[in-house]
């Protein structure tokens, strides 16, 4: 096999969710290192369900998987993926389960083998970046919910993934917890992919995306041109965002 | 297990400072030595010192008053019953209901010994997370698939009954009562099905998190094992006043 100049290169991915309906159906993707890429799609276009096959979370078929130098289509690789691919999930609170801020942070690099010091300093260090570093004595669940998002984030960032997989990161944040997020996001060199309908923050953190429909990739290329295109938008039940909607 | 949910406030517990295993180790083994007690006065002693240590330990009244209403309500179900059925040199006579001398003293050993027990593991429960207690059994020892089996199960129990909490203000909100009549209990039924779908959907994606996070089975701590004069302190004061009460009992001093 050729190595690809991608950081993510994936062709025909497949997968389909317990009762048998698919999900993605051969979906193509190529992301390269330090892009970011945003998401886009209507509900159920499976957004969710890509990030979840790129953090090896669960099984799938295609007929090329790489992540950096990870093979996913062998499936001892498939837990690897993980420590490559960090997810931020759409409900902080399905991510934070320890009984502090500073233990749920430093669970990732604890797994990957860090000592108690280096998983700590670690963990220290993401949580000064989110503005965290006040909380990391006090248990997630007290936390506001722009808090448990900077935490969970901190929480990937903790793990030094070569990947951040943001799904819906803007969801249930108040316009101040949003900026703050955005800007984070705008600091941060990592690959992003950045599943969201906010297509506002989508046009300010991302050069380009990728429009998802029914599993399959229906359109891709610089930012601004996908989201000019009004009709390939309404078509998929989408409206343009307003900054570059046109002015009457 | 039920019991224990929703999960208590833990910064309230004066002993949270203490490393995990000795609050692990201390309680569990003063829980497991108070099996070995039995007079029933030293039991009685026994049984107010534990009270006394929750009290002391854990200042969340709110939280364990109701849950040590329920636990005495429910061992009396089960030895009052053995008051009357366990035969013996009658001390109570009232026509066919007789308490015998040995009935009583069972009855009065099994009463104190499940309260005792109770009041120290609420004690251990209220100043020790899961997470820990899961952490903690596993540096002690416990093997692995044990100790995952025995995390997961409390992060499922406590997601179900986080799900039941959110379904109960969405009915609540939707004008839903308690009435008892034929279409009130198969909604019930209903509500159940949907409320198990619900934290199984929720459980797999609490499951998911966990997994990309690298997590293998092992229990991360933060902290090195710490042995300092509060673990020893808490040591003697739970297992040990506990092990000193039995040998009194055994040298038959009390």
């Amino acid at each position: 096999m050729t190595a690809s100049p991608n950081l993510i290169d994936i062709k025909g991915l497949a997968h389909k969710y317990a009762d048998g309906t698919p999900s993605l159906r051969g979906l193509d993707l190529q992301i390269a290192t330090g892009e970011s890429v945003a998401i886009l799609g209507p509900n159920g276009a499976g957004k969710s369900s890509l990030f979840l096959c790129l953090a090896g979370l669960v099984s799938f078929e295609a007929s090329m998987f790489q992540v950096g130098e990870i093979d996913g289509l062998r499936k001892e690789n498939r837990r690897l993926l993980a420590s490559r691919a960090a997810l931020l999930f759409q409900d902080s609170d399905d991510q934070l389960f320890c009984p502090t801020v500073l233990e749920d942070v430093a669970f990732g690099p604890r797994n990957h083998g860090a000592s108690i010091e280096a998983a700590n300093q670690s963990a220290l260090d993401a949580l000064k970046f989110t503005g965290m570093l006040e909380k990391k004595d006090r248990p997630p669940h007290q936390l506001s919910g722009g808090e448990k998002r900077r935490v969970a984030l901190a929480g990937l960032l903790a793990m030094n993934p070569d990947i951040l997989l943001l799904d819906e990161p803007s969801q249930f944040l108040d316009h101040r917890n949003r900026r703050n997020l955005i800007n984070l996001l705008k600091q941060n060199s990592h690959t992003k992919l950045i599943a969201t309908h906010d297509l506002e923050m989508a046009l300010e953190i991302c050069s380009r995306a990728v429009l998802i429909s029914e599993g399959t990739v229906v359109g891709k290329g610089p930012i601004h041109e996908l989201l000019g295109n009004q009709s390939l938008l309404a078509s998929l039940g989408m409206e343009q965002p307003h900054s570059l909607a046109p002015r009457s | 297990m039920a019991l224990a949910f929703p999960t208590p406030n833990h910064s309230k517990s004066i002993l949270r400072g203490i490393d995990a295993r000795w609050r692990s180790i201390s309680f569990l083994l003063a829980m497991f030595l108070v099996a070995f007690y039995q007079n029933t006065t030293t039991l009685a002693a026994c049984c107010i010192y534990s009270l006394l240590l929750l009290a002391i330990t854990w200042r969340d009244y709110p939280w364990y008053v109701p849950r040590m209403a329920w636990i005495t309500g429910g061992i009396l179900v089960f030895v009052i019953p053995g008051l009357f059925l366990i035969r013996g040199e009658p001390i109570w006579n009232l026509g066919w209901l007789t308490i015998s001398k040995e009935s009583l003293h069972t009855s009065s050993v099994i009463f104190l010994r499940g309260l005792a027990i109770s009041a120290l593991a609420l004690a251990w429960v209220g100043s020790t997370s899961f997470y820990e207690m899961a952490a903690g059994a596993r540096q002690l020892g416990l093997g692995r698939s044990l100790t995952s089996i025995f995390w997961m199960g409390c992060e499922q129990i406590e997601t179900v009954q986080k799900e039941f909490k959110r379904m109960r203000v969405a009915l609540k909100a939707r004008g839903q009562t308690t009435s008892a009549s034929a279409l009130s209990w198969s909604s019930t039924a209903r509500l159940c099905a949907n409320l198990l779908v619900r934290s199984l959907d929720k459980t797999e994606r609490l499951h998911h998190a966990i997994l990309s996070r690298g997590f293998q089975g092992e229990f991360p701590m933060q902290s090195q094992p710490i042995t300092t004069w509060r673990e020893i302190l808490l040591l003697l004061a739970t297992s040990g006043i506990v092990s000193l009460g039995i040998l009194l009992e055994q040298a038959g001093w009390l």
